[in-house]
């Protein structure tokens, strides 16, 4: 590790459609994943990510970079989470979700989560339908019985108007 | 496929967990391939609340769950569960469920348990089970208007994983208080407010306490309860209402914030006492200080607050930075100004 060199080490990742990018280590190990190369020695050239492709790494590294600036202060580390995340969009934040989750990073990965959670929060199934995209291939008859079956989650919630 | 279904399973749930009971549940309806992700998320959220009058179904819905996680051997990693009592029926069924309800999650790998309870009896209480104690795995317990008392601890356990603990509004005693103490050596934040028989409690085996919090605790004779504690490990103090005793010459080498709102302390002791790493102070309506001169060893401070209805003597040792201070006069009787 480059504690006893006294200057900072710096790290080479690929994405998987071949970009590289240096990055401190200081900032890289907030991934377990990449922690876990560092610390097994695997890191010397240039550490290839698979899972994630260059748009998503270059945003994950500017969060590694920003959040490891802050010192320990959760709350100030928590405002830059909302903020960093504040202007993402669901196809952003979908990438970063399996980014963090394959890089092993659970700060981003539950900052992530519970961003997409804020969207969900107290809306109609046809609310959350539209903004997700997601098909309802439930027939009718299927659709009514979940429904009845919980039916105690539909109280107080704006009711669908497209169902 | 759209996105957001093409999650894998495990993000979904961390997704859902984010979410209440309700909102997560009713996920259920989007498709089929959402139908059942809500019922393996880690964490059940329960409040007689959404159930307007309901009781019943609200009861058998917390069961039937609790059961379905425990018989698919399934991780409860965090259960919330809020009751409210509305007439003394409520309470013999309330204490029945929950002696049914705790067991099922001693083996669920519990970390997080918040049990709350709203009542509109005045004063009424429910005598927490002595099985909220024996769940090993625990690291987080809130306990808000239970009776903690003999039977409540009597099965404890050494709760070496527990790192939170917060008491609202609960009765318990000094005894019962520190027999809970010592078997979560490993405490790191305690919040204790509302506990009015609590007279005086030590906290000084607490030897990894960050965070401590003490608010509202006059007892009905209008005392403060005492406490003590071990200063080297603290990083943040909050006392309001309450009392705290500061050792002569203590070093509180790792306190970075102290906040003191209408409490009693030996501000003589506080005097002496060192405060290196002292960044955020402020003292609020404190009476005592009438009669002292306060002086703070704080050479790494940032920003000092003082409210009060009079001019305190307050001094500081050198200060190695540029720091703030705010000092607002409240109710000032204007023959007390003090003359420029």
């Amino acid at each position: 590790m480059a504690a006893e060199t006294g200057t900072p080490t710096t790290l080479t990742l690929k994405s998987n459609d071949d970009e590289l990018f240096s990055v401190a280590e200081s900032a890289a190990i907030l991934s377990v994943t990449i922690r876990n190369m560092v610390e097994d020695g695997c890191a010397g050239g240039v550490i290839p990510l698979d899972n994630v492709d260059g748009k998503t790494l270059a945003s994950v590294i500017t969060y590694m970079n920003g959040i490891s600036a802050i010192p320990a202060d959760e709350e100030k580390k928590k405002s830059y989470r909302d903020k960093f995340l504040s202007d993402k969009d669901f196809e952003t934040l979908a990438d970063m979700v399996l980014a963090a989750n394959y890089l092993n990073m659970s700060c981003l990965m539950d900052a992530v989560s519970a961003k997409i959670a804020q969207v969900m929060e107290k809306k109609s199934v046809g609310w959350v339908r539209r903004k997700f995209g997601i098909e309802n291939d439930y027939t009718p008859e299927e659709e009514a019985a979940v429904k009845e079956e919980h039916k105690w989650t539909f109280e107080g919630v704006e009711t669908d108007d497209d169902n | 496929m759209d996105r957001i279904s093409e999650l894998p399973k495990d993000i979904l749930h961390i997704i859902l967990y984010f979410l209440s009971q309700k909102d997560a549940v009713r996920t259920s309806v989007l498709s089929n391939s959402w139908r059942n992700i809500w019922c393996t998320r880690p964490n059940l959220d329960f409040s007689d609340a959404a159930f307007k009058g309901n009781k019943q179904d609200f009861l058998s819905l917390v069961t039937r769950n609790l059961q379905r996680y425990r018989d698919q051997r399934m991780c409860v990693e965090e259960f919330h569960l809020r009751i409210s009592l509305r007439d003394h029926l409520d309470h013999e069924s309330s204490v029945m469920l929950l002696e049914r309800w705790i067991p099922l999650l001693k083996n669920m790998g519990l970390k997080k348990f918040c049990l709350s309870l709203h009542s509109k009896l005045y004063s009424t209480r429910l005598r927490l089970p002595s099985v909220v104690f024996v769940a090993e795995s625990l690291q987080d317990l809130r306990l808000e208007n239970f009776v903690l008392d003999r039977n409540t601890i009597e099965r404890i356990v050494l709760l070496n994983n527990l790192r939170s603990l917060c008491l609202r509004e609960d009765w318990i005693e000094d005894e019962i208080f520190q027999k809970i103490i010592d078997s979560c050596p490993l405490i790191e934040t305690l919040d204790v407010e509302g506990c009015l028989r609590l007279r005086t409690i030590t906290l000084n085996n607490l030897h990894h306490l960050k965070y401590i919090s003490f608010s509202e605790m006059y007892d009905f004779t209008g005392e403060l309860c005492r406490n003590e504690i071990h200063p080297p490990s603290l990083e943040t103090i909050k006392i309001s209402s309450g009392n705290l005793m500061f050792h002569k010459g203590a070093d509180f080498r790792n306190l970075n914030e102290l906040y003191i709102f209408d409490a009693k302390l030996s501000w003589d002791h506080l005097s002496s006492c060192k405060f290196p790493c002292l960044k955020h102070l402020c003292i609020d309506s404190c009476d005592g200080l009438k009669e002292t001169q306060l002086f703070i060893d704080a050479p790494n401070i940032l920003d000092f607050k003082y409210e009060g209805d009079f001019v305190p003597s307050i001094s500081f040792a050198t200060t190695l930075n540029k720091w703030d201070s705010e000092i607002n006069l409240t109710h000032l009787h204007p023959n007390d100004a003090p003359s420029p």
